[in-house]
C-alpha cells in the first residue's frame, strides 16, 4: 500500500469505505438469505480445520465432510429417489434379470487373455477408472470415466468418448454394443448413509442390464485407501469400503453374466489397507501401478463357449 | 478455524469487528483476548458446531502449552524488568530462553508440532531478548501479553511480531477510517491470493503426488516444481495479508510479511522479500548475537551456516530441509562472494538464474522422501519416463495452464499498480474489483465444503 495518497484519493476515502461496507453488507445478507433457504447453513459452521496447521500447509477440513454435502450431488436424484434408498442391492436386482439369468449357462471361471480382450470393453468410473484410461495400456478399450462421479451421477455426466463424442452413458449404450462393461464406482458417495449407495449400486447395475443386455458385467470392488488417508478422513475407513463391496460388487455378481473383480489384494498392505508405498495420496495408486493393474485384469477374462455373442470391435447394437 | 472458512468470514470476524467498534478503547483488547482464546479453542478442537468442538479444544494439549507459554514468559519478562542484578537477569534469560526453545526442539524431532508454535516460540524469544537488552519493558498487563502472543490474526501461521513493534498499537488501538478500509481491502485480496490463486494452482501439485514422480514426463515436472512455487507463495503470502488486514481494521499494525520474492534476482534477495519477519528474527537473534559479518570472513560464513541450518530445521525436522537450508546456504554465499556482482549488473541473468532456482529449491523442500527427490529431479532433467501417459503435460496443461500463467503475472508487482493506478483515477473503481474477488473466493470456499474431494479428485 502506497503511502502517498493525493488529495482527491482522500476525499473520497470514506465514499469507498460506505459503497463497500454496505455492498459487502447487502451481498452477505444475500447469500446468507439463499443459503439458509436452501438448508445449506450448517456450511457456515465449517471451521475448516481438523487437526492442526504447519506454516504453510494445506490442510482441508476432513471432520465432518459429509453432512452438508449431498446437495451438491444433484439434489433432485437424491430427493426423488430417497423413498427406495434403502432397499439393499440384491433385492434391487430385478427380476428382469432372471430370464437372463436362466439364459445362462453354467458358472464361469476367469481366465487369462490378451490386450484385444479389451477391444469391446468399456470402463465406468471415477478417478481411479481415469487413472486406467490414463496409465493402463488398454487404449482398444473406451472409458466412461470422470473424477469424482458417483453412482448418483454417473447417469447424469457427459464424457467425451472417442468416435463417439460428447455423450451421456444412457446413450453410449444405446449407440454402441460393449461385449464388457467394467464398473467401478461408489468410493466417491461414502459421507453418504453406506446403504444408500448400496441401494443406489443396484438400481445402476440394473439400469446398466437393460441398455446392455448382452454384455458382460465386471463389477469391481472399489480400493481401499491407506490407514493413514482413513485416520485423517474417517468416513473413508476399509470397513465400511469392505461393507460397501460385499454389498454390492460381491453381492451382486452371479458368475454368469455378473463377474466381481477385486483388485485390492493386489495392493493391500497386509492388513487389509491399501500400501502407503503404492499411493501418493492415499488414495489412488501411483501411475506406474496401473500396469500392474492391467496386467492383473488380463488374468480375469472371461470367454464364452458357443453361446459368446460376437466380440468383434464396434459392433452395432442389437437393439 | 482458518481464515479460508464461512465461519470465520462470516460470523466471528464480523462479531470480532463489531465488538471491537462498540466497547470503550480501553476494552477493545479485552475484546481481542476473549476473541483469540476462543479462536484458539476453536482451532484446537475439531469444529465449533457444537460444544463438543470447544470442550475438544479446551482439553487439547496445543491449547495448554500456548497457555503454559504465555504465563512463563509473562513471568519471566516481569523478573528481567526487576531483576536489579545484570547476572539476574541473564540466568531468567537463559532459563526462558532454554524453557521456550525445548518444547519446539522436541515437538519438531519426536512428532507432529502444535498448532502455532514455531511462531510463539519465536515471539516469545524475541520478547525477553528484548526485555533483557533494554529493546522492549517487561509487559504488566497480562491482557496484553497474551494478546500479544495470541491474538488471532497471526497465531497459527505468522506474520512473527517483536514486543517493541506492537506495544504502541496495544495500548493506543486507534480505529481510523483510513485503517478500515485498507484493512478490508488487505483481507479480501489474501483471501483471494489464498483461496482464489493458491488453491487453483495447487490442484495441479497434489494431482501430481497422485500420479507419483515416477509417472510424470518433464514437461509436467517442470509444471509442478511451477505449481508448487506458486501454490506456496500465495497461500502463506495471502495468509499474512489476510493477517495484516485484519489487524489493521482491529487497530494493530502488524508487520509486512512478503514483498515480490518471486522478483528476486539473488537469493540473498529472495530471503529479504520472503517469509520477511521470519529472516528477519534469525538475524536479529541468531546471526547477530553471533557476531554476524563483524569478526571476519571465515566467522561470518560460519555463522551464515549456523542460520541456514537453524532455517532448514525450523521448517521441518528431516534431512531434506537439512540439505535445503545447505543449499541455500551455499548459494548465498557463492551471490555473497562471486557472482553477486554480475547478477546485480545484469539484471536479466539474476531473474533467470533465480526462475530456474526458485522452483528447483522449493522441490528440494516439497519432497520430505530422499527416493522421490530422487525420481523428481530424474524427470525435471530429462531422465524419461518409462510409466508417464504420453503427452501428460498436455492434458494438466489445459486445466492449469491459464491458472499457472495467472499465478505468475500476479506474482509481480505490475497487477497491483495497476490497481493502485485505477484507484488514483477512479477511487470507487476499488469497490468492484474487491467486491468480485470477495464473492468468487466464497464461491471456492462454498465450492470446497461442499465437494470434498474438489482438492483430493476422487
Amino acid at each position: 500500500m502506497t503511502e502517498h495518497i493525493d488529495k482527491k484519493t482522500k476525499r473520497q476515502e470514506p465514499l469507498v469505505l460506505a459503497s463497500l461496507m454496505i455492498s459487502l453488507m447487502a451481498t452477505s445478507l444475500i447469500f446468507l438469505i439463499v443459503i439458509l433457504i436452501q438448508g445449506k447453513g450448517s456450511a457456515l459452521l465449517s471451521t475448516g480445520i481438523s487437526g492442526s496447521a504447519g506454516p504453510a500447509v494445506h490442510r482441508i477440513s476432513a471432520a465432518e465432510p459429509g453432512k452438508n454435502i449431498i446437495s451438491s450431488i444433484s439434489l433432485d436424484t437424491t430427493k426423488t429417489t430417497q423413498n427406495t434408498d434403502n432397499t439393499s442391492a440384491v433385492q434391487a436386482v430385478p427380476q428382469l434379470l432372471e430370464e437372463e439369468l436362466k439364459k445362462a449357462e453354467e458358472k464361469l471361471t476367469f481366465q487369462t487373455v490378451d490386450s484385444s480382450y479389451f477391444d469391446d470393453a468399456l470402463f465406468v468410473g471415477d478417478s481411479r477408472t481415469v487413472g486406467l484410461r490414463d496409465y493402463a495400456p488398454f487404449d482398444n478399450a473406451d472409458y466412461f470415466c470422470s473424477e469424482g462421479i458417483g453412482t448418483y451421477t454417473v447417469m447424469e455426466t457427459e464424457v467425451e468418448i472417442e468416435g463417439v463424442g460428447v455423450t451421456g452413458l444412457e446413450n453410449l449404450l444405446k449407440t454402441k454394443h460393449y461385449g464388457k462393461i467394467y464398473l467401478m464406482l461408489g468410493l466417491n458417495e461414502l459421507y453418504m448413509d453406506v446403504e444408500k449407495i448400496i441401494g443406489r449400486y443396484g438400481r445402476l447395475v440394473n439400469q446398466l442390464r437393460q441398455l446392455a443386455p448382452d454384455s458382460l458385467l465386471f463389477l469391481q470392488a472399489n480400493l481401499y485407501v491407506t490407514e493413514g488417508y482413513a485416520l485423517n478422513n474417517p468416513d473413508f475407513n476399509n470397513d465400511t469400503i469392505r461393507y460397501l463391496n460385499d454389498n454390492t460388487a460381491k453381492a451382486l455378481a452371479d458368475g454368469k453374466t455378473i463377474f466381481y473383480l477385486d483388485v485390492n489384494p493386489l495392493f493391500d498392505d497386509g492388513y487389509g489397507n491399501l500400501n502407503p508405498e503404492y499411493s501418493g495420496d492415499g488414495a489412488h495408486v501411483y501411475g506406474k501401478l496401473y500396469l500392474e493393474w492391467a496386467d492383473w485384469m488380463k488374468t480375469q477374462g472371461i470367454v464364452k463357449g458357443n453361446k459368446e455373442p460376437n466380440l468383434n470391435e464396434g459392433n452395432e447394437s442389437s437393439q | 478455524m482458518l481464515f479460508n472458512s464461512l465461519a470465520f468470514l462470516f460470523i466471528f470476524f464480523p462479531l470480532v469487528l463489531l465488538g471491537t467498534y462498540l466497547v470503550s478503547r480501553k476494552q477493545r483488547n479485552l475484546v481481542l483476548l476473549i476473541a483469540s482464546i476462543l479462536f484458539m479453542l476453536m482451532a484446537c478442537g475439531t469444529s465449533f458446531r457444537s460444544l463438543q468442538g470447544l470442550i475438544a479444544g479446551l482439553v487439547s494439549a496445543d491449547f495448554w502449552l500456548l497457555a503454559g507459554y504465555i504465563m512463563i514468559n509473562y513471568l519471566l519478562g516481569l523478573g528481567i524488568r526487576y531483576q536489579k542484578k545484570t547476572s539476574g537477569k541473564k540466568g531468567l534469560l537463559i532459563a526462558g530462553l532454554v524453557l521456550d526453545g525445548a518444547p519446539l526442539l522436541l515437538y519438531k524431532v519426536f512428532g507432529q508440532v502444535p498448532l502455532g508454535l514455531s511462531f510463539y516460540t519465536f515471539q516469545a524469544v524475541s520478547y525477553l531478548a528484548d526485555v533483557y537488552s533494554g529493546k522492549a519493558r517487561g509487559e504488566k498487563s497480562l491482557t496484553k501479553f497474551t494478546v500479544y502472543m495470541a491474538m488471532f490474526p497471526r497465531i497459527l501461521q505468522g506474520p512473527i511480531i517483536r514486543y517493541g513493534d506492537i506495544a504502541k498499537s496495544l495500548y493506543q488501538r486507534k480505529l481510523t477510517d483510513r485503517n478500515l478500509l485498507q484493512g478490508l481491502e488487505d483481507l479480501i485480496i489474501g483471501l483471494g491470493m489464498k483461496v482464489i490463486l493458491a488453491g487453483q494452482i495447487g490442484r495441479l501439485w497434489s494431482n501430481i503426488q497422485t500420479i507419483g514422480a515416477e509417472s510424470i514426463s518433464t514437461p509436467l515436472a517442470w509444471m509442478g516444481a511451477i505449481a508448487y512455487s506458486l501454490q506456496l507463495y500465495f497461500d502463506f503470502a495471502g495468509y499474512s495479508r489476510m493477517a495484516i488486514g485484519m489487524g489493521r481494521m482491529l487497530g494493530l499494525t502488524l508487520p509486512e510479511n512478503f514483498n515480490y520474492p518471486y522478483i528476486s534476482t539473488t537469493m540473498g534477495e529472495f530471503w529479504r522479500r520472503w517469509h520477511m519477519t521470519l529472516g528477519s528474527w534469525f538475524r536479529d537473534y541468531i546471526y547477530i548475537p553471533l557476531g554476524g559479518n563483524r569478526k571476519g570472513s571465515l566467522r561470518t560464513v560460519l555463522n551464515m551456516l549456523v542460520v541456514w541450518l537453524f532455517t532448514g530445521f525450523w521448517h521441518g525436522f528431516g534431512w531434506n530441509f537439512i540439505l535445503w537450508g545447505l543449499l541455500t546456504f551455499g548459494l548465498i554465499v557463492l551471490e555473497r562472494y562471486v557472482t553477486g556482482k554480475t547478477m546485480d549488473r545484469f539484471k536479466v541473468l539474476g531473474h533467470i538464474y533465480m526462475a530456474l532456482v526458485i522452483p528447483l529449491m522449493w522441490m528440494v523442500f516439497a519432497n520430505t522422501d530422499f527416493t522421490v527427490l530422487g525420481q523428481y529431479f530424474a524427470r525435471l532433467f530429462f531422465v524419461p519416463s518409462p510409466y508417464a501417459m504420453a503427452g501428460d503435460y498436455l492434458k494438466y496443461g489445459q486445466t492449469y495452464g491459464l491458472w499457472l500463467i495467472l499465478g505468475i503475472v500476479m506474482a509481480t508487482p505490475g497487477p497491483a499498480r495497476l490497481y493502485e493506478l485505477l484507484k488514483k483515477k477512479l477511487p470507487l473503481a476499488a469497490v468492484p474489483v474487491l467486491l468480485a474477488v470477495f464473492w468468487v473466493s466464497v464461491y471456492w470456499i462454498f465450492k470446497g465444503q461442499s465437494d470434498p474431494f474438489m482438492y483430493f479428485h476422487f
